[in-house]
């Protein structure tokens, strides 16, 4: 079509060539003015009376007019043709259209498959808060299980000691009195002994006195030997004198028979005693032997003896049973802080727990601003809804321990403002109002 | 034998307090939330010391003190067990009427060091 058209003559070309530099040139001019102008918009404003957002649309809409009609007369010198830019910048921003089209719809089905992400890593969090939770409940039910069987084993132990220790002093009020009868009995026979001693002595007296009496039967033989001697001249002289001394013989006869019944008598006597002596030797013989009181004596003090070092040997089995005992209670207070000291480090669970709570309340925060950008997606002449925006300084305000405080600064990188909140004097983990 | 009111909504924190505290010759009454305490008050329970977490569904911490302080325990000592350590929110405690703070975990023998001091005779 264009080369149907009759062509210009030089004059006039020459003309529009010139009028085409001039209205650039203006329009350069507007362009930098308006650019230079756009700091000193609200002088502008004052100046010309009019509202700020009025005078900045005005300048902004002569800039991009400007823009596009430098860009016509750049067409017009370099192509002959005034449109040709702008058809240009339509292919161009057309492009980009579909580009952008094309991406959202890349964006919209990869924030469609992310939904069910979160509910799923939601999900593992408070799998993972609820299985710690769990083995956290029955580890304790444990320690509580192991502890209480330990009380009641040293209960048990503490209820046989007591047993064992009415039982000890029992045996050793026994074993005291045991003593002390055998201590009795002891000087029972050392009495006796000494009894017998006495008895002894004086029955040894009594067989020498009996001994004594031999002398004296001796003197009685004797004299009845020199009676019936003497009586025997008397029978011989009664004889000499015949008829005269037949009387005193009958008389020295009878007492030459006295004599000898005297003799008789003194020998029986004699003979009784010997017997008599013999027999009482004979009935004390062992009792009279002091060697035997002795060995007695000696294995009545063994006997005691022993007793004694029976009842110490049982008084340290006591002594060792009550050691034992103590030590048995002092592992059961050793224990016991253990357990304490375990069901103490278990609050760590309540700690993890409530951490793992506010992240899943972050991914709550991004799923709902997720569903709000699809939402925008698919409706962009809606307003965006308030979900959309993540407001981190809102998600802080959800921490409820210093530590997850400190964490959060340090991932937005506001360690400065931590490290000015840590010059303040640190509250103490525990404290008394 | 003295009793202590345990309020926290972790069965965890019971059980390890419960145990702590039982273990040193205390008798324990538990509650998940505070308005369970609140009814074990109304209900006849009168603990020598309440000791409750700060963040719990339903009524918190601060609330049941004040709410617990004008229902018949004036005069009782009450630990607040947090994993909280803001100073704001400890101010709000000690107005409300707590007696101490303390931040989770906390040990043992250091929990007892504090109930007898504001629990003589424990």
């Amino acid at each position: 079509m264009a080369s149907e058209e009759r062509p210009l003559p030089k004059r006039a070309r020459l003309l529009q060539s010139r009028l085409l530099r001039r209205i650039g040139f203006l329009l350069v001019m507007t362009w930098l003015l308006v650019f230079l102008t756009q700091d000193y918009v609200d002088q502008l404003t004052v100046y010309l009376g009019l509202k700020t957002s009025f005078v900045q649309a005005t300048l902004n809409t002569l800039l991009v007019l400007s823009v596009l009609a430098l860009q016509a007369v750049w067409s017009y010198f370099r192509e002959g043709d005034l449109t040709a830019g702008a058809s240009n910048m339509v292919r161009y921003f057309s492009d980009q259209l579909k580009d952008y089209l094309k991406a959202l719809r890349h964006a919209e089905k990869a924030f469609d498959e992310r939904q069910p992400l979160y509910g799923v890593l939601s999900g593992h969090l408070q799998r993972v808060n609820g299985h710690t939770e769990g083995a956290v409940t029955e580890l304790m039910t444990h320690l509580d299980s192991m502890d209480q069987e330990v009380s009641n084993f040293v209960n048990l132990v503490g209820q046989r000691s007591e047993e064992t220790e009415s039982l000890a002093e029992d045996s050793k009020q026994k074993a005291a009195a045991n003593q002390k009868a055998l201590e009795d009995v002891s000087s029972l026979i050392r009495q006796q002994n000494r009894q017998m001693e006495n008895n002894r002595e004086k029955v040894l007296a009594v067989l020498e006195r009996s001994k004594s009496l031999e002398d004296s039967i001796e003197l009685i033989k004797n004299v009845s030997s020199q009676t019936n001697l003497l009586a025997l001249n008397a029978s011989i002289e009664a004889a000499r004198a015949g008829e005269h001394g037949r009387g005193f013989a009958v008389v020295a006869d009878e007492v030459r028979d006295l004599s000898k019944q005297s003799e008789k008598a003194a020998e029986k006597i004699s003979g009784e005693i010997l017997q008599m002596v013999e027999t009482i030797q004979e009935q004390f013989r062992e009792e009279l032997d002091e060697g035997l009181q002795d060995e007695e004596q000696q294995m009545l003090d063994k006997i005691a003896g022993q007793l004694e070092h029976l009842g110490s040997g049982y008084l340290q089995l006591i002594d060792q049973h009550g050691q034992l005992v103590g030590e048995m209670f002092n592992v059961s207070e050793r224990f016991k802080d253990l357990v304490i000291k375990a069901l103490s480090a278990i609050q760590f669970q309540d700690v993890s727990r409530q951490q793992i709570e506010q992240v899943i309340h972050g991914l709550e925060c991004l799923l709902k601003s997720d569903m709000a950008m699809l939402d925008l997606l698919e409706n962009p002449a809606q307003l965006p809804k308030k979900e959309l925006h993540i407001d981190l300084d809102e998600y802080e305000k959800g921490y409820v321990m210093q530590d997850q405080r400190q964490t959060h600064k340090a991932a937005v990188g506001k360690e400065a403002e931590e490290a000015k909140q840590n010059q303040k004097a640190p509250t103490p983990d525990i404290e008394l109002f | 034998m003295k009793t202590v009111l345990l309020v926290d909504d972790s069965p965890t924190i019971l059980m390890s307090v419960k145990g702590v505290l039982q273990r040193n010759g205390l008798n324990v009454e538990t509650a998940k939330t505070g308005e369970e305490a609140l009814d074990k008050i109304k209900g006849g329970v009168k603990p020598d010391l309440m000791i409750t977490d700060l963040n719990m569904p339903g009524i918190n911490g601060i609330e049941l003190i004040q709410k617990a302080r004008q229902g018949g325990l004036k005069f009782t000592p009450m630990l607040v067990l947090t994993t909280e350590s803001q100073e704001s929110k400890r101010q709000e405690a000690r107005a409300a009427g707590a007696t101490g703070w303390l931040v989770k975990p906390v040990q043992g023998d250091q929990l007892m060091q504090v109930i007898k001091k504001v629990l003589p005779g424990a």
